[in-house]
């Protein structure tokens, strides 16, 4: 990647993208602000939320459908559902952090009888 | 004229290739190495990791005291490692720091359950008890940047037991009391956003949808203005390598568990508890006073994502005699990508750090 980055290009006298950012320069503020002021507004906020609202609605409705669908699908080929797969993998994160508990607290004994073989005179 | 003629017509070409290359250096972005300073898996939990970086200097010259960092639940953390001489990480283990950084993992639907606190009691608590194993150390200090910060506050606040020795927050959304401030505040009032709905509906909530509010809220500089940015640099191969992998970071988006977006749009940022001192996590208080930690708060004034006004009131709640408030003049991302970071920001953690770390 380094070597294509490093392809020499020469620069045009005429470049019509040089040509776009001194365009942009001399208007990026004022844009800047015209547009944050736009979207800052409880109009845009109202529409965004609108918009929002509507695509969540749509989504729920295809999702619960094609949820519907498919759990009875696959119940019909006894193959586990997403909702049994996803109880599952959550229940593998929980037997994860039981493990990850005993296993500190393994340490922490070790830790303790190697405090105490220590203490202990060495003809013992 | 037939000169002027050939002229134009190699002037076109030239612009053509230049155009090209452009458009390949954006592509090219997504793809970018990043990320690539040595590291081990010390601990991993679920789709949890914590990293260990290899150390660069010799025992002796070594800070003892650990430092783990905590980003966000949003994006990926390798904003702290963007490419080697732009990389906080590789900086801090040059100066001699033992790093570790927590990457949470991208959540899949399994875990749209997880809550805001969890990543706390779950998670970062359990990280934090391997650092401290792993590094043999008694003390640590941790460094929390954006939403990252929001979880050290809350780790420290309740696990006053545990030897944290220093706190430095980047950037810290904590007290949403101004909640006219900015427009993203506006789009998720209760009024506008059915967090119920939305999580339901979507289980975790797309990472797309998260970049697509934070561009909004400056549309000119994030939809045009990168990319002009871009261009301006575009025969500096190193200022056009450092952009490609800023701009990976803000492409490469994760997804947020539905039930942590849920936890912190209603108690976080609605009913602003943990400044008020009213969140409670396993019934127990979520108490700000609790901290005691040497504690440096870096606010970036331009910030238009985190306001700096709800970084600043907690330097009044917490208990720490030596504590510091730093406001820079950078903006949400410059305070840990730009060069001004790298120049000014990295040395000046390090020389507030260092003397702490002893």
């Amino acid at each position: 990647m380094e070597e294509k980055m490093s392809e020499e290009i020469l620069k045009p006298e005429l470049d019509p993208t040089k040509m776009w950012l001194q365009f942009y320069d001399s208007f990026a503020k004022s844009w800047s602000e015209a547009l944050s002021e736009a979207v800052s507004s409880k109009a845009f906020a109202d529409s965004m939320a609108q918009q929002l609202e509507g695509n969540l609605e749509a989504m729920g409705l295809l999702r619960r459908q094609v949820g519907e669908i498919m759990e009875q699908y696959l119940q019909q080929m006894s193959l586990p559902t997403r909702k049994e797969v996803l109880s599952l993998a959550e229940r593998l994160t929980q037997i994860e952090m039981r493990l990850d508990d005993v296993d500190a607290r393994t340490e922490e004994i070790l830790d303790l009888l190697q405090e105490i073989r220590g203490t202990l005179p060495s003809d013992q | 004229m037939g000169k002027d003629l050939a002229v134009t017509q190699q002037d076109i070409e030239r612009a053509y290739a230049r155009y090209v290359s452009g458009l390949k250096t954006i592509v090219q972005s997504l793809d970018v190495p990043v990320g690539l300073t040595p590291r081990e898996v010390v601990w991993s939990l679920n789709k949890a990791k914590l990293y260990r970086y290899l150390p660069t200097r010799p025992p002796e010259e070594r800070h003892p005291v650990p430092l783990l960092l905590v980003y966000a639940l949003i994006n990926r953390p390798f904003i702290f490692d963007l490419a080697p001489g732009r990389s906080f990480i590789e900086y801090m283990v040059d100066q001699g720091f033992d790093v570790y950084l927590l990457d949470w993992g991208v959540p899949g639907l399994e875990d749209k359950d997880t809550t805001f606190d969890d990543y706390v009691t779950c998670y970062l608590r359990r990280a934090v008890r391997k650092m401290l194993r792993v590094s043999g150390a008694n003390e640590i200090s941790m460094l929390g940047y954006c939403i990252g910060a929001t979880l050290t506050v809350v780790y420290a606040s309740l696990y006053p037991e545990m030897p944290i020795r220093n706190i430095i927050l980047l950037t810290a959304p904590l007290d949403f009391s101004e909640t006219t401030e900015g427009s993203l505040a506006m789009w998720l009032e209760e009024e506008r956003l059915d967090v119920d709905k939305m999580v339901d509906r979507l289980g975790n909530v797309p990472g797309e949808l998260i970049r697509f509010w934070a561009k909004l809220l400056k549309p000119v500089e994030n939809f045009v203005g990168i990319y002009a940015n871009l261009w301006k640099r575009f025969d500096d191969k190193s200022a056009v390598r450092g952009w490609q992998a800023i701009n990976r970071w803000v492409e490469d988006v994760i997804p947020m568990s539905g039930a942590a977006f849920r936890q912190f749009v209603k108690d976080y940022f609605r009913a602003n508890e943990l400044i008020r001192g009213a969140h409670f996590v396993e019934g127990q208080r979520v108490d700000l006073s609790n901290i005691r930690a040497s504690f440096l708060n870096v606010v970036a004034q331009y910030d238009h994502l985190v306001a700096p006004s709800q970084s600043m009131t907690v330097m009044d709640k917490i208990s720490s005699e030596d504590k510091e408030l730093k406001v820079i003049p950078s903006t949400h991302v410059g305070i840990m990508a730009s060069g001004r970071a790298r120049y000014k920001l990295w040395p000046a953690l390090v020389e507030w750090i260092a003397p702490r770390s002893v």
